[in-house]
């Protein structure tokens, strides 16, 4: 990272000044926050990023990028005490990157029924070891509420959101191909990731058996070429534990440094935000408190614009905090609103099988994605499925059986041939896993528990979530079409397979201070500011009105960059 | 439904069944493992997992020393019960080979210890659908499922293991898609 960073980094760190007064003040380094810091301090705002966790820089943080497998004391194997004392964040972590996600003991909450609330609490946050697919959201999605009547309307359209994504793309570098599917938009590629044997052949079969299915590249935040001076990526496919050639977008490689160019960013790590504060005088937020993490000591930042991108529960937690005479219920709660319809996209489930052909090809390199097959169901009159509403994509990749899974799938056998077995490239195989839109429903919810504090003096974070019937039934639908397209694919031997994951594992988690046109029913408005208090705007998975079935990051970014741009044009006309 | 089977049903079954279970077997999970004893036969552990993976053209367990990322796996990554299992199993090594064949097996020839590991293999396998996940959960993995898994992964994982015997890069640089499989081609170590 840069000198300026830094340099003011110590300055802020001090604690001599107990108030200081910035432009603005970004809550949340991730993916958005990291966006939103890079933005307000391009267009000159004097900016104050805080982050609740331990400052990670790029390059210099990576303790485990270069260790090979025998490396690591557990050879990749994850420890008993690590499993038994981390249940949530063990179920998508281990020892190869655990150092980028919470301690459950330190960071407990309330789950009212099963759910996983992953977390990363550092500078970066959870933009270190996201999943990196990147998929635009059309009209399919925009009007989606509004058709069918759940949850209510998006205030914008994809026309409004459309240069937005252009223009993050064209920073982040996507790797992708154009295929000109409408309800799939295409964007700003680098060159894609090719198939490999056995996908191109499934790719084929599939376009000829079907009239309303395609199985495309994976589009992801990896770089297929160098790119602003970050990559190209190596193909070790060890993303998640923070990539030293900078392959991936995350706000450590990207944004924060871009940000830290400008001289105008200070970033402040060990900074829990524990509200904001409201100005009963001139209707506006007027800062924020930060208790430290380290210290616990209690600090106030001022600034004229807030961006709240603390990720969507704990977005939707501070909202609540902020309890003053004006928003008894919570900052900006005037509706009601904050803290519901919370979302989450549902995966783990589809089907896998073995084929049988191309057993003289390989491949050679770690690609970092995989390959896609964008929602077929819903998508107008011929495609209608009457059991359900909306629909699910496809993430699937193909690769020859390695020793691992020849390890897991065959229950004996030993010396010599069992030894050849996996030494030797295995059958090729498919696995193929959906990822389902949630329907925005009031009963999921996020609350606060006054009776019970966090290390930090905080009320517990009490999560009650469940999918319904509409999730259930699309579930199943998956799970069926991906095993009949398997076989369509020739492959043999198919297997469904549903992990059960409980809501939180696919770590989409959205709504909770939705956007929408009405301030009676929604928290924000097209600009993701909020109807009350104008000088705060919410940027994260929390603004979602719905999530389309889409990996959501790409659009949380389009609309971070778009709020940021409005944002300081009203600032600079005074009518913020 | 074979014998074993059929004996684990009505163990399951019966309330006779987990009486037994509480008593004897929940002591032999339950107990604080003997890690003593488990690092003591460290040679013995190396013997097993040869016979597991063996050297051939390419190295063997023993030549990248899985016996001792065995021990350090068992002891960092297993819950108690397979510890316990694992360490036990050990015990019924010594005693099956002093029983049929009147050795110590680290001094029995290649083709005894292959006689038997296979015995174990037998012994230890499970049964496919619910009833063996239910074992597994009641009962922990047998000794040679715990052997069989470590040996692999300390194997497969190591130094020697990946470069010698599968294919490793740490920094391949570039993908390539599609390339014909050369004669002889060994399997990626690494996803």
């Amino acid at each position: 990272m840069g000198q300026n960073q830094q340099t003011k980094l110590i300055n802020v760190i001090g604690k001599a000044e107990v108030e200081i007064t910035y432009d603005a003040i970004v809550v949340g380094s991730g993916i958005s926050g990291g966006w939103a810091a890079k933005e307000l301090c391009e267009k000159g705002l004097r900016t104050l990023l805080l982050d609740r966790g331990r400052n990670v820089e790029h390059i210099k943080d990576y303790p485990t990028a270069m260790m090979n497998p025998w490396d690591f004391n557990n050879r990749l194997e994850t420890e008993a005490a690590y499993r038994s004392e981390n249940p949530v964040q063990s179920s998508v972590s281990n020892d190869t990157n655990k150092h980028f996600f919470v301690n459950d003991k330190e960071h407990p909450y309330i789950a009212q029924k099963p759910f996983n609330w992953v977390r990363g609490y550092q500078v970066g946050g959870r933009s270190l070891t996201w999943g990196r697919q990147t998929y635009r959201l059309s009209d399919l999605d925009f009007e989606a509420n509004l058709k069918d009547g759940h949850g209510t309307d998006w205030p914008l359209r994809y026309k409004d959101i459309a240069p937005w994504y252009d223009y993050v793309e064209s920073y982040v570098g996507i790797t992708g191909q154009a295929e000109g599917i409408p309800h799939l938009p295409d964007g700003v590629f680098l060159p894609p990731m090719e198939m490999n044997c056995i996908e191109k052949n499934f790719s084929g079969k599939i376009k000829t058996h079907y009239k309303d299915r395609l199985v495309i590249n994976g589009r992801a935040a990896n770089l297929s070429k160098g790119w602003l001076g970050r990559g190209p990526c190596q193909y070790r496919n060890l993303c998640d534990r923070g990539c030293p050639f900078g392959g991936y977008f995350s706000s450590n490689s990207a944004t924060i440094p871009s940000a830290a160019a400008t001289g105008n960013l200070s970033l402040r790590p060990h900074s829990i935000v524990s509200q904001v504060i409201y100005d009963e005088q001139t209707g506006k937020a007027k800062g924020v408190i930060v208790v430290d993490e380290l210290t616990k000591e209690t600090f106030e930042y001022h600034a004229k614009v807030i961006f709240l991108n603390a990720s969507t529960v704990a977005t939707a937690s501070i909202l609540l905090q902020s309890v003053s005479k004006t928003f008894p219920n919570g900052l900006g709660n005037s509706s009601g609103q904050v803290g519901l319809n919370l979302m989450d996209h549902h995966s783990g489930a589809g089907a896998s099988g073995e084929h049988e052909q191309f057993k003289d090809t390989y491949y050679s390199g770690r690609r970092p994605t995989g390959i896609y097959v964008p929602r077929f169901r819903n998508i107008n009159g011929q495609t209608g499925k009457q059991e359900f509403v909306r629909g699910y994509a496809y993430q699937a990749h193909g690769e020859r059986r390695e020793w691992k899974d020849t390890l897991m799938i065959t229950g004996d056998g030993f010396g010599e041939s069992y030894k050849n077995l996996l030494t030797t490239p295995g059958p090729w195989t498919m696995w193929m896993g959906y990822w389902g839109e949630c329907l925005p429903n009031a009963a999921n919810a996020v609350t606060l528990d006054h009776t019970q504090k966090d290390n930090w003096g905080m009320p517990m974070v009490k999560i009650d979530f469940s999918f319904g019937k509409n999730e259930q039934l699309m579930r199943q639908d998956a799970i069926e079409s991906a095993a009949e397209m398997l076989s369509v694919g020739g492959f043999k031997n198919i297997k469904t397979f549903d992990y059960n994951f409980p809501g939180g594992t696919t770590v989409h988690e959205m709504g909770t201070a939705r956007m929408g046109l009405d301030p009676k029913t929604s928290v924000l408005n097209k600009f993701n500011q909020m109807h009350d208090v104008k000088n705060v705007f919410i940027t994260d998975g929390s603004c979602m009105p719905s999530g389309g079935c889409q990996n959501p990051s790409l659009t949380y970014m389009a609309l971070t960059a778009r709020a940021c741009d409005y944002a300081v044009t009203v600032l600079k006309n005074n009518n913020l | 439904m074979n014998r074993r089977k059929a004996i684990f049903s009505i163990f399951l079954l019966g309330g006779a069944g987990a009486v037994s279970y509480s008593a004897l077997t929940w002591y032999q999970h339950a107990k604080t493992p003997d890690f003593t004893f488990l690092n003591n036969n460290e040679a013995l552990i190396a013997d097993l997992a040869e016979v597991i993976i063996p050297a051939t053209s390419t190295p063997g367990a023993k030549d990248v020393m899985a016996q001792k990322t065995i021990i350090s796996l068992i002891k960092q990554c297993e819950d108690r019960k397979n510890q316990n299992n694992f360490i036990n199993g050990l015990r019924d090594i010594i005693k099956y080979a002093d029983k049929k064949f009147g050795k110590p097996f680290t001094s029995l020839s290649p083709a005894e210890q292959k006689t038997i590991v296979a015995h174990f293999q037998e012994e230890g396998r499970n049964f496919s659908g619910t009833s063996g996940k239910i074992k597994n959960k009641l009962l922990g993995k047998s000794f040679f499922e715990i052997l069989r898994y470590y040996t692999t992964v300390a194997f497969c994982t190591s130094q020697g293991g990946a470069n010698n015997a599968l294919a490793y890069s740490l920094i391949p640089g570039k993908y390539i898609s599609c390339i014909n499989l050369s004669p002889g081609q060994r399997a990626w170590a690494t996803k």
